[in-house]
């Protein structure tokens, strides 16, 4: 669960890199957004219950930075333009995860009582 | 070890191209203009289309895994049969595959079979403003 705002930071500084139009920054985020990602997929993984969605979505979001990486490397259009569906992927997953997280946390609440 | 590899990857091929005819999995655009994504809970396949020597259009379908790293890949080829170039087994799959996965990423179906209906039943507008 501690992973997930590393996440959140992560998603949001990507969005600082991009509104500055920095292509190479962006690059960075994206990739360390794959292995960031990727690590907590595993975890997901090992969680009885996370579902299977939200697996396939952090890995549409890890395979779609890795095509927005390739499309900044070409450099033919601007930064936001080359990285759209990966930013829209990271910034569903970040949501999912968050609700997920809170239920979680209602869930280990509600087993203590 | 290579052949065997190439024999799984073009039976995923041909799998996912049944698979996405028969509308049972969904692909998605990206950040590529060409390059059209399916995922699964493990693993990503993304199909490409470039430009190959020639200057005509080829197919490509990568494997990604977990960290979104090309870990295999079926690519257009050419065989030399001792008299001239065919094309490799695997072309005509990967042809198509990109055609049915632009298709069904783009919603290619919705938008005509709507653009049809609206063209048969074109809706009216009034000229007067609506106040």
């Amino acid at each position: 669960l501690i992973l997930i705002p590393q996440l959140k930071w992560l998603a949001s500084e990507l969005d600082i890199a991009i509104k500055n139009e920095d292509a190479d920054l962006t690059r960075r985020h994206l990739d360390n957004w794959r292995g960031q990602a990727a690590h907590v997929r595993g975890l997901l993984l090992a969680d009885t219950s996370a579902g299977k969605k939200q697996l396939r979505d952090v890995q549409e979001s890890v395979a779609l930075a890795f095509t927005a990486t390739t499309s900044l490397l070409e450099g033919k259009r601007p930064v936001l333009e080359a990285c759209k569906q990966a930013r829209e992927s990271i910034g569903s997953v970040c949501n999912e995860l968050s609700i997920w997280v809170a239920q979680q946390s209602t869930q280990s609440g509600r087993d203590e009582q | 070890m290579t052949q065997d590899i190439d024999d799984r990857l073009h039976r995923i091929a041909v799998n996912l191209l049944a698979q996405t005819r028969a509308g049972a999995v969904s692909w998605r655009v990206t950040d590529r203009e060409y390059a059209f994504l399916y995922s699964g809970s493990r693993a990503s396949i993304l199909i490409v289309q470039y430009t190959d020597q020639d200057g005509d259009p080829a197919y490509r379908m990568d494997i990604l895994n977990q960290r979104g790293t090309a870990i295999e890949t079926l690519d257009y080829e050419w065989d030399f049969d001792g008299t001239g170039h065919e094309p490799a087994p695997q072309n005509a799959v990967l042809k198509e595959l990109w055609e049915e996965s632009r298709r069904n990423a783009l919603q290619i179906d919705d938008v005509l079979d709507g653009l049809l209906e609206e063209i048969k039943h074109p809706p009216k507008f009034s000229d007067e403003p609506p106040f």
